[in-house]
């Protein structure tokens, strides 16, 4: 068990191969490593705000819950969104940009710490990153990683969980994030830009759009958007008979219950419509003889998966439009994307993990 | 032995595996949890020894088998132990740290106090101002001027009186005099004293601090010892030549190194990226 340890003093890597798996989403990365290790944060990073509060946290830096938890106390970053990096476009403001930027490596980092990787082991790691992520963004990602493993890739989000669940051929995959839906056409080979879709319908919408369907029913209510992250992460549905869901809104001060049934259906629903959209466009560009094989094979993961009846609604809307449809849900959302990224990270062969290091 | 050695299983099993709530495992998107009873541990225990021996082309006669199939049984459970173990030392080592470093913060701000308190002794001059006179000290002045004034006045006639009342006030001043380098001589003794404390305390916090810190250091390092969790591999795997989809996912394989190569010389064509120092942005 005892590590050895080369001329340089460096711990040598000859025990073993850690294999990661990480799913780097708007609002959660998930990782899934060959040492059974499988864990999932928010994707939000805190720094302390100052030495008052460096000196209480005890901590320079602070990722997922614990810096929800802290967020008073800490600058806050949410560094993805829409599936990138905050400011990477060059829109923005530039010091925000570079803060984002160094916020998103940090998750990275600490991502890959959760592991917990021995230090004689090679690390090597597949990271599922958003499909339009820009060369800024991949290389901050491969950068913060590099630090951490001896070798890394990346691939698209929606081609790892295809990966993962050995669905390679006439399949379509819908990864619903926080930031972004992405539908991916999977045909055997890896998908090109023409297979690949991206809408912002995704968790992020039905957050706001629930907010201002609340805000709508009780105008001096006291809602935040975690707030409504929280309703919408216990009660998504967008079947149309649901359990009432009451919920208790400050009211100048005073507790009020207030019923979300409708909006949360109506906020969630809102993701059907450009999801079958997609779907469509994908369907109809494909070789007429092998269409009904994708509608019939229609893949949702993602976070967004979890919506209550969304897989039937879907369904439905594409009876309705295509005529005919079959849709599934990947049974473990959270590290749907994580898994295929594991698994991609073990076919690898040898040479190519050598050539990128 | 089998049954004993199942209970133990069982036993470590219910003893160190992690509760989670129902609710958690929602939360966390978990729909439906694996449950594996301790009798299909055992005999995915005994799979495994069976295909790593086949997979070295060893064929061993049924009572080897049983007998390396309980030996691998065995070494399950010490290294469910020894994990466990390792979680604890880890938990004690971070508390130890904790207590600490809450420790090194009350030194430091004691050793503060000390510091400004010796600032203050030394830059103070001892003054009549500073010393206190007590019962005692006036009692026993006064016993030695009536004393003197007795000795004085001894033998002395009345058209003297003059004279001698010059020279009682002489004799009072003297011995005042007298007494306030008595006092004052003993108000700096006491502030010496209480400097050589102050001094002395410092340089005992000093060494404290030291030590705590040198503690604290081989604490934070002895956490970074922690080995960590080994992987399933002990050497790069590569794609499975069984897998029915093994040319399709060769393929697949390839095209991600290729993009990823690209990446990697695009990447060293494109400029340093915003942000590229390793310090927490501020």
């Amino acid at each position: 068990m005892a590590e050895t340890v080369g001329e340089d003093g460096t711990a040598r890597k000859d025990h073993g191969v850690l294999y990661i798996g990480m799913d780097l989403g708007t609002s959660r990365t998930s990782i899934a490593c060959s040492n059974g290790v499988r864990e999932t944060v928010a994707s939000v990073v805190g720094y302390p705000k100052d030495v008052v509060a460096r000196k209480l946290l005890k901590k320079d830096l602070l990722v997922g819950q614990e810096a929800f938890d802290n967020r008073p106390a800490l600058d806050f970053y949410r560094p993805l969104a829409h599936g990138v990096i905050k400011g990477s476009d060059g829109k923005g403001d530039a010091e925000d940009a570079k803060r984002n930027l160094q916020a998103a490596r940090d998750l990275v980092r600490t991502a890959i710490g959760l592991a917990k990787p021995r230090k004689d082991e090679l690390l090597y790691c597949v990271i599922g990153a958003p499909a339009q992520a820009s060369i800024h963004n991949q290389r901050a990602i491969i950068e913060a990683a590099r630090e951490i493993v001896d070798s890394v890739m990346l691939c698209s989000e929606p081609f790892s969980v295809a990966y993962g669940l050995d669905r390679l051929t006439d399949v379509l995959v819908v990864d619903i994030g926080a930031g972004t839906t992405d539908l991916c056409r999977m045909r055997g080979t890896m998908p090109a830009a023409e297979d690949q879709l991206t809408n912002t319908f995704a968790g992020d919408h039905i957050d706001q759009t629930l907010l201002e369907q609340i805000k709508a029913k009780c105008p001096d209510g006291q809602v935040t958007p975690n707030m409504v992250r929280q309703w919408k992460e216990r009660w998504a549905s967008v079947r149309d008979t649901i359990e009432p869901i009451r919920v208790q809104i400050p009211v100048r001060g005073a507790p009020t219950e207030v019923d979300i049934t409708d909006a949360m259906r109506t906020a969630c629903r809102t993701l059907v419509g450009p999801i079958v959209d997609g779907l469509q466009e994908l369907i109809s560009t494909f070789d007429p003889e092998f269409q009904d094989r994708l509608k019939n094979n229609v893949l949702i993961g993602g976070g967004g998966s979890q919506i209550d009846g969304l897989s039937d609604v879907v369904e439905r809307e594409m009876r309705r439009r295509l005529g005919t449809g079959r849709v599934t849900s990947v049974e473990e959302p959270i590290y749907a994307g994580a898994n295929g990224a594991l698994k991609i990270a073990h076919d690898m062969p040898a040479e190519y993990w050598e050539k990128v290091r | 032995m089998i049954l004993g050695l199942a209970n133990s299983l069982f036993r470590l099993f219910r003893e160190h595996s992690d509760v989670v709530s129902v609710d958690k495992l929602k939360k966390d998107g978990v729909r439906s949890v694996t449950v594996l009873d301790w009798s299909r541990i055992d005999q995915l225990i005994a799979k495994a020894v069976d295909e790593a021996l086949k997979k070295r082309g060893v064929e061993l006669p049924a009572d080897a088998l049983q007998s390396v199939n309980q030996q691998a049984r065995e070494a399950f459970a010490r290294l469910l132990e020894q994990r466990d173990l390792w979680r604890d030392s880890a938990q004690t080592l971070e508390q130890q740290k904790n207590e600490l470093e809450a420790n090194l913060n009350r030194l430091v701000v004691e050793l503060d106090t000390a510091r400004s308190q010796l600032t203050r002794e030394k830059s103070h001059r001892v003054t009549v101002a500073d010393v206190a006179v007590g019962r005692a000290q006036m009692d026993s002045f006064a016993l030695r001027l009536k004393d003197g004034l007795v000795e004085l006045f001894k033998g002395s006639s009345a058209d003297a009186s003059p004279e001698l009342a010059r020279a009682a006030a002489e004799l009072a001043e003297h011995l005042l005099a007298d007494e306030k380098a008595r006092a004052l001589a003993a108000a700096k003794q006491e502030q010496d004293a209480r400097i050589d404390l102050l001094e002395r305390r410092i340089a005992k916090l000093n060494g404290m601090l030291a030590s705590s810190d040198q503690l604290v250091e081989r604490l934070k390092a002895a956490k970074s010892l922690d080995p960590g969790i080994e992987s399933e591999f002990r050497e790069v795997q590569g794609l499975n030549t069984a897998d029915a989809n093994a040319g399709a996912k060769r393929g697949l394989l390839e095209q991600i190194f290729k993009l990823n190569v690209e990446l990697r010389e695009a990447i060293g064509k494109d400029s340093p990226p915003a942000g590229g120092s390793a310090a927490a942005p501020r």
